[in-house]
C-alpha cells in the first residue's frame, strides 16, 4: 500500500497551491451582492474620509447665513456647487459635512475597537487558558466594569478630562473591553480542553504561544464579527456622547453632533437629522453585513461555500433534487432507503 | 529484552512505582496504582490494556500532562535521561517534550489544529526551538511530510487538516512528532481511528520511521493485533497495573496471567483453528473501589481463595528471561495447554 503512494504510479493531484490568491476572495466577493454591496458602500466612505479635502464641495465648518437651511438639491446662493443635500441652520453644506463627520466617526469607531479588542482579547485568554486565580481576578472585574452604568461614566470621565479624540478612545476602550475579555474567555475555555491544544502542549509549546498561535486563530471569526459590530455600536455612542456635547467639539463635524443639532429644527428642515442618520444607519448595516461574511471566509473549514464558483449550498441541493428526478425517483424523501412508508 | 540491547543497559526512560490519582466527588480515583519499566533506546514497547485500564495517563504522567488537580502523580523514581521528570522545572519538561519524548494521538483530526496549516504545524517546534528560518522550516517540512508518506509535499503544506484523509492525517501528525528528531515517540493508539488497510500502512510507517532514526517507540493499545507486528516488549495493564510483562513472542506463545490469557482467546485468527472467540466474562473493576485482593479475581477462571485476600505483585516467571506475571498462580496458568 504505502509502495503505491511511493512510486507514483497515481497521477499527481492538481495544483492547488495558487488557488487563495487574493483575487479568489475578490471573485467571490463579486458573486455575492449583499456584502458586494456593503463593501462598495464602506470603500467609499473611507475613500471619502480620506480624501476628504478633495471630495468634500465646501468648507465643511464655513458658514453662509443667507443660505441656510436650503432643502436638498438647491442652488447655492453664492453661484457655488448645488448643494446636493442641503445647507444646515448655519448655511454650511450638509454633505460636506457628512463626509469630514465620516472622519471622525470612522475613526472613532475603528481605533475604539481595536485598542479594546486587543485588550479585551488577551486578558481573555489570559483568564481561560491560566484558570485558577488569575481567571477569577480578571472576569470579577469584567462584571465590575459591566455593572457600571457606561453612559455616565463615560460624561464622568470626559468631564474631567474634557473632550477629546484621545480621550474618546481611552473612556472607549476602558468601558468595552470586558465584551471581548467576556467572549475570548468562553471560546478559550473551550478550546484548551481540545486535543489539538494538548498535542501543542505535549509538542513543547510554551504557554503563551499556545494561547496566541494556537488557541486564538480559532476564536478569530467569532471575534472579527464582534469587532465589526462595536465598530458599529462605537459610532453610535460617539453620535450620543457628541449629542450631550462631550465628544467631538463644534464646529467641527460628526454625525452625532450634527443630529444634536438639527434636533431643533426638524419641522423646518427634515433634511439636519436624516443625513446623518442615514449615514449612521448604513455605515452601521454595512459593517455588519461585511462582518458575516468575514467570518464565513475566514474559518478554513467554511470559506469553500463562498471562494468556490457556483457551489453556493441551495444551487447544490437544487442539482441533487434534479438528478434524483432524472433517475426517476420523485424527490428528496423517497430517496432515502428504508425510510417510513 | 532482546539480547543485543541489554549489552547497553542504559535506558531512556525509568519509571518507578508510578501512581496517579484522580479526586472526584466520589472518592479518589486510582487510575495508575504503582507502575514501573523501562524504554529502553530504539525498543518498541507495547502497552496493552483496554480502555480504563490506566495505560494512556501511564504516559500522560511520564510526559507531565496530567492536570493536578485534580490528578496527583507520584513516583519512587521517573526519570527521562538525567532528569527528574517528577522536579524538572517547566522549561525542562518543555524541552523534554518534543525534543525528548514526542507524543501522536487518537485522532488526528481533533489533535491537529484547524486553523493553522499542516506546513505550519509540522514546522512550528523547529522554527520556534532551532530558530529556523521561514525558507528552512519550510524545506524542513516537505522533507518530513515526504517522510511519512504524504504525496506531493510541497503542494500540500499550504493545506489545513480538513483537505486530508485519515489516515494522510494521522501522517501529518506523525510528522509534527519527529519534526525535533524525539528519542521517544509516544504512540497513543495512533490507528484506532483508522480502517484496518489504514492501521497496517501507518504502523508499517512507524515501524520504517524507526529503523531509520532509532527512536524508541511506545504504542499504546488495546489491539493485540497492531503490536503484535511491532512491538519487541509488551507490558499488559489492567485496572492501573501491569499484569504481566515480557517478550512480544513469549507473551504470544504462552501467556502467564489469565487477563492476558483471555485477551489472545478472544481476538479472532486469520489461519482459524478455533471455531469461537473466547470473551472474558465480567468487566473490569470500578476504578474508584477496586477490591482488595487480585483485581481480576472476580472474571478469573483459576481463583482460589488467596486471590480475594492477597494481591500478587509482579514476580519473574520461571524458565523465561524479563518475563513477569502479577498471578498468584502464573506457572498453572502457563502449562495449561490452550484451545
Amino acid at each position: 500500500m504505502t509502495e503505491e503512494i511511493r512510486t507514483g504510479e497515481h497521477p499527481p493531484p492538481p495544483d492547488r497551491s495558487e488557488r487563495l490568491s487574493r483575487w479568489t476572495y475578490i471573485a467571490a466577493l463579486a458573486r455575492d451582492p449583499v456584502p458586494l454591496l456593503a463593501t462598495v458602500y464602506l470603500v467609499l466612505l473611507v475613500v471619502s474620509a480620506v480624501f476628504a479635502d478633495l471630495v468634500a464641495p465646501y468648507d465643511p465648518i464655513k458658514q453662509n447665513l443667507r443660505g441656510r437651511l436650503a432643502p436638498p438639491f438647491s442652488a447655492d446662493a453664492g453661484g457655488g456647487f448645488i448643494h446636493l443635500l442641503g445647507t444646515d441652520e448655519l448655511g454650511r453644506d450638509m454633505l460636506s459635512r457628512v463626509i469630514f463627520g465620516a472622519r471622525v466617526s470612522l475613526s472613532v469607531g475603528v481605533l475604539g475597537a481595536v485598542v479594546s479588542g486587543i485588550i479585551g482579547v488577551s486578558l481573555g485568554l489570559v483568564a481561560g487558558y491560566r484558570r485558577g486565580f488569575v481567571e477569577d481576578a480578571i472576569m470579577r472585574l469584567v462584571d465590575g466594569m459591566l455593572a457600571l452604568p457606561s453612559l455616565l461614566v463615560a460624561l464622568f470621565i470626559l468631564f474631567l478630562t474634557g473632550a477629546g479624540f484621545l480621550n474618546l478612545i481611552i473612556v472607549f476602550t476602558l468601558l468595552r473591553w470586558m465584551v471581548y475579555a467576556r467572549m475570548t474567555r468562553g471560546l478559550t475555555l473551550s478550546y484548551r480542553e481540545l486535543d489539538f491544544v494538548k498535542a501543542a502542549r505535549a509538542l513543547g509549546n510554551r504557554s503563551v504561544r499556545v494561547m496566541f498561535r494556537h488557541i486564538l486563530p480559532n476564536t478569530l471569526s467569532p471575534l472579527l464579527v464582534l469587532a465589526t459590530l462595536e465598530v458599529a455600536f462605537l459610532i453610535l455612542s460617539e453620535a450620543s456622547l457628541s449629542f450631550l456635547g462631550f465628544g467631538i467639539q463644534p464646529p467641527n463635524p460628526s454625525w452625532g453632533l450634527m443630529i444634536a443639532n438639527g434636533r431643533e429644527w426638524l419641522q423646518q428642515a427634515w433634511w439636519l437629522v436624516t443625513f446623518p442618520g442615514l449615514a449612521i444607519l448604513l455605515t452601521a448595516l454595512s459593517l455588519n453585513l461585511l462582518a458575516n461574511w468575514v467570518r464565513t471566509v475566514t474559518d478554513p473549514v467554511q470559506r469553500w461555500r463562498l471562494l468556490t464558483p457556483s457551489t453556493k449550498p441551495q444551487r447544490r441541493l437544487f442539482r441533487a433534487k434534479a438528478r434524483l428526478a432524472e433517475r426517476g425517483t420523485g424527490g428528496v424523501e423517497t430517496a432515502i432507503p428504508g425510510g417510513p412508508e | 529484552m532482546t539480547p543485543a540491547l541489554s549489552a547497553a543497559p542504559e535506558p531512556l526512560l525509568v519509571v518507578e512505582d508510578l501512581r496517579v490519582t484522580f479526586d472526584t466527588v466520589t472518592g479518589p480515583l486510582r487510575a495508575v496504582r504503582g507502575v514501573s519499566f523501562e524504554v529502553q533506546p530504539g525498543e518498541t514497547l507495547g502497552i496493552l490494556g483496554e480502555s480504563g485500564s490506566g495505560k494512556s495517563v501511564t504516559m500522560q504522567a511520564v510526559m507531565r500532562q496530567v492536570p493536578q488537580p485534580p490528578g496527583r502523580t507520584s513516583a519512587k523514581r521517573l526519570r527521562f535521561r538525567d532528569h527528574d521528570l517528577l522536579t524538572a522545572d517547566r522549561r525542562t519538561v518543555r524541552n523534554i517534550r518534543g525534543e525528548g519524548i514526542a507524543m501522536i494521538f487518537q485522532d488526528a483530526l481533533t489533535s491537529l489544529n484547524p486553523s493553522l496549516t499542516v506546513g505550519y504545524q509540522i514546522g512550528e517546534m523547529y522554527r520556534v526551538r532551532r530558530g529556523a528560518s521561514r525558507k528552512e522550516t519550510r524545506e524542513l517540512a516537505i522533507e518530513l511530510m515526504d517522510r511519512v508518506g504524504i504525496p506531493s509535499a510541497a503542494k500540500r503544506i499550504r493545506d489545513y487538516p480538513h483537505q486530508f484523509s485519515g489516515g494522510m492525517r494521522q501522517r501529518v501528525m506523525i510528522a509534527t512528532a519527529l519534526a525535533l528528531d524525539p528519542e521517544i515517540l509516544i504512540a497513543d493508539e495512533p490507528t484506532t481511528a483508522l480502517d484496518v488497510t489504514v492501521q497496517s500502512q501507518i504502523m508499517e510507517l512507524l515501524a520504517e520511521l524507526k529503523e531509520e532514526s532509532g527512536m524508541a517507540v511506545v504504542l499504546i493499545t488495546h489491539d493485540l493485533g497492531v503490536i503484535s507486528e511491532v512491538a519487541d516488549r509488551v507490558l499488559v495493564m489492567y485496572a492501573g497495573e501491569i499484569v504481566e510483562t515480557g517478550s512480544m513472542e513469549n507473551l504470544l506463545d504462552a501467556p502467564g496471567h489469565p487477563y492476558t490469557r483471555g485477551l489472545i482467546g478472544s481476538i479472532p485468527s486469520v489461519a482459524g483453528g478455533q471455531a469461537r472467540l473466547l470473551p472474558i466474562p465480567g468487566s473490569p473493576p470500578v476504578p474508584t473501589s477496586i477490591p482488595a485482593g487480585c483485581p481480576f479475581e472476580p472474571r478469573c477462571r483459576w481463583r482460589r481463595d488467596r486471590c480475594t485476600v492477597e494481591a500478587p505483585r509482579l514476580r519473574a516467571v520461571e524458565g523465561f528471561e524479563d518475563r513477569f506475571s502479577a498471578c498468584h498462580f502464573a506457572m498453572e496458568v502457563l502449562d495449561e495447554p490452550r484451545g
